[in-house]
């Protein structure tokens, strides 16, 4: 906390590292997100391909119950550091278009027999569940070596 | 223009004091680290007053460094910060005065006997 009004260039460059810590740490939520939302991601898309009664339905009221948290959970936190940030965008872009392929090949996957139903369904399951893998394990990469680092001067 | 903090020669003087100031400072780095960030979650981490840190904002704000956007989550009303790119290119410079005063060997420094 700061009282004065006198500022060394050693103190400023300590606070200013301070305060960036706490920044990077508050992307911690999103990142631990990220990764679940890949888990889910896989699970569910893995259900709707090969999976059979009740299961499916079973996957889409865990959709549901996952996307409703997510939101609750997405609110929480105060700053959205910018590295994170930047790459979300990338990353929710990719997914979305993995999402729209894996709901137009459902039909054909569930509809179909031999390897070639099976070789789509799994395609489709890694590139919608990779995206926020990567952008889980990124956030928590970054957090790691933030750890690392030294500890700002105070 | 940005306000510095003097006309000598010592790089000092050619620090932003709309940045060199203590609550100033933190605001502007915190921000410069997030692509926005909260009222309350500055507020919790420069660990300042509600009152206070709305008038260095306000400083900032009239300067053109920071955006100021209100909104509600719910039925929450929030104010969320950003740097401008102007802020963002004033506090880039402000880091490279500051390493310029780090690094430049004081005169104490020079002239002390070896």
């Amino acid at each position: 906390m700061w009282s004065g009004n006198d500022l060394s260039a050693e103190q400023a460059f300590g606070e200013i590292r301070r305060v960036d810590r706490q920044v990077r740490r508050s992307s911690r939520p999103t990142a631990v997100w990220w990764l679940a939302c890949g888990i889910a991601t896989a699970v569910y898309w893995s259900v709707m391909h090969f999976g059979r009664e009740p299961y499916d339905t079973l996957a889409v009221v865990g959709w549901v119950v996952f996307s409703t948290a997510s939101a609750f959970y997405l609110c929480r936190p105060g700053a959205y550091e910018r590295r994170l940030y930047r790459l979300a965008r990338v990353v929710m872009a990719v997914f979305l278009a993995a999402t729209l392929f894996n709901v137009l090949v459902t039909p054909y996957v569930l509809e179909n027999d031999g390897i070639w139903p099976v070789v789509v369904g799994v395609v489709g399951i890694l590139v919608a569940a990779i995206p926020p893998l990567y952008g889980g394990w990124r956030g928590l990469k970054a957090l790691r070596d933030l750890d690392r680092e030294e500890p700002a001067i105070q | 223009m940005t306000a510095t903090t003097g006309s000598g020669h010592h790089p000092r003087h050619k620090l932003d004091e709309i940045i060199h100031a203590p609550v100033r400072l933190s605001i502007v780095a915190a921000l410069a680290a997030a692509e926005k960030a909260e009222f309350r979650f500055l507020r919790d981490t420069i660990e300042v007053s509600d009152s206070l840190l709305s008038k260095h904002i306000a400083t900032l704000e009239e300067a053109g460094y920071v955006r100021v956007q209100k909104g509600f989550v719910g039925k929450r009303a929030r104010t969320w910060l950003s740097l401008t790119e102007r802020g963002r290119k004033a506090f880039a410079e402000y880091v490279s005065v500051l390493q310029e005063i780090v690094t430049k060997p004081t005169k104490g420094a020079v002239d002390a006997p070896h």
